[in-house]
């Protein structure tokens, strides 16, 4: 179990900084890259997101109110660097954020970072019909597993809200990979 | 939402496989993104120099400077209109004006070069060659009958005339001081070099 009070105070102190950053990223980097490359679907993207991510939350440590689990502000920072990013590349191609996410699960089969199935590919073309928070809360419930307190937590939603919402993202889903 | 709810309302999703999702990432990637992500945060550190500019203006130097361009452009607009007018187009037909006139000026010393080079070799050897045949009673000469020595004999004794400057035209290459070639150097002025100077440094030097 890790002492996140203990780490917050070493990520403070420039003189254990360093260290205490390295161990936080050792820590949080896989759960972190997931997240992120779930919303972006392209490696290099994800990659570029996490270091942002990580960079954000060094340069940022010093705000941390220690009102939430450092873990829930650190990924909703991820989040937040992973939707952004995706709108700004969206927005590079004048297009809307779906028709962003639509063409890039068309075209998963060309990735040289992905080797999903047919079905696995048509999951993740059912989860961008989604809308974007519904897609954030699907995922993490689906593929995390996470706690709904967790999830709470990081998206500052209620865990009733968050229960009906994955609820409804379930049942499109299905519909979505049985008429397909 | 348990997974025997989830097979419920949603059995083919239920049945996709959640080990692995389909995405992939490079070897080592994981191993190697704590240092890049070090390195990025140094790199951020480092100073900007661009923002730090040493070269500095005078006071109400960029409020100033368009002041002068233009009085600088009027006063060369004037200075301009003063001079003597000259024909119109002068100045698009002047260069071919010079070529031409270099041209024909090359074209006249290459024709002089041509027949001197041509002409004086010709005028040396045929006066030697007449020399010799009055001189002697041979019935055949020629050149290579004639040594060296010989010829040179005849130079030195003035039964040549031979031009020196002529001499000069042949072998434009070798470089001479002109003003050789233009002294005359009377005797007395001989004899008086002669007598300032210490002959025995100047024979023993050469």
């Amino acid at each position: 179990m890790i002492d996140e009070k203990l780490l917050v105070a070493q990520l403070k102190n420039s003189d254990t900084q360093e260290l205490a950053f390295r161990n936080l990223m050792s820590l949080y980097k896989e759960r972190l890259y997931w997240h992120i490359r779930k919303i972006v679907l392209n490696h290099d993207d994800a990659d570029d997101v996490l270091q942002n991510t990580f960079i954000k939350v060094f340069k940022n440590i010093h705000s941390f109110k220690e009102n939430s689990k450092l873990y829930s502000w650190i990924y909703r920072i991820a989040t937040n660097e992973a939707i952004t990013f995706i709108n700004k590349k969206a927005a590079k191609q004048h297009i809307d954020i779906n028709e962003l996410q639509h063409k890039i699960t068309d075209n998963l089969h060309e990735d040289l970072h992905y080797s999903g199935n047919e079905i696995q590919q048509l999951l993740q073309k059912a989860i961008v019909t989604l809308p974007q928070k519904q897609q954030l809360v699907f995922n993490m419930k689906y593929f995390d597993e996470m706690k709904y307190s967790d999830i709470s937590e990081i998206l500052e939603t209620s865990v009733g809200a968050l229960k009906a919402s994955y609820f409804h993202a379930v049942k499109k889903i299905e519909s979505f990979l049985k008429s397909h | 939402m348990k997974k025997e709810d989830l097979h419920k309302i949603a059995p083919i999703l239920s049945e996709i496989s959640l080990n692995n999702n389909g995405f992939e990432i490079p070897e080592n990637y994981f191993k190697t993104i704590e240092d890049s992500v070090i390195a990025k945060l140094k790199t951020e550190k480092l100073p900007k120099e661009r923002e730090h500019n040493p070269f500095k203006t005078p006071e109400n130097y960029f409020e100033t400077i368009e002041d002068i361009i233009i009085t600088k452009l009027k006063a060369e607009a004037i200075h301009g209109k003063s001079n003597t007018s000259i024909p119109e187009k002068y100045f698009d037909s002047i260069e071919e004006t010079v070529l031409t006139k270099i041209k024909d000026k090359t074209a006249l010393i290459s024709l002089r070069n041509k027949l001197t080079k041509i002409i004086a070799p010709l005028a040396i050897a045929a006066s030697l060659l007449l020399l010799f045949m009055l001189k002697n009673d041979s019935n055949k000469i020629t050149f290579d009958s004639l040594a060296s020595t010989e010829i040179e004999d005849w130079i030195n004794n003035g039964s040549i005339d031979i031009d020196a400057s002529s001499i000069i035209s042949l072998y434009p290459e070798i470089e001479l001081n002109n003003e050789m070639l233009s002294i005359n150097i009377s005797d007395d002025e001989i004899l008086e070099y002669l007598y300032k100077e210490d002959l025995d440094e100047i024979i023993y030097e050469n």
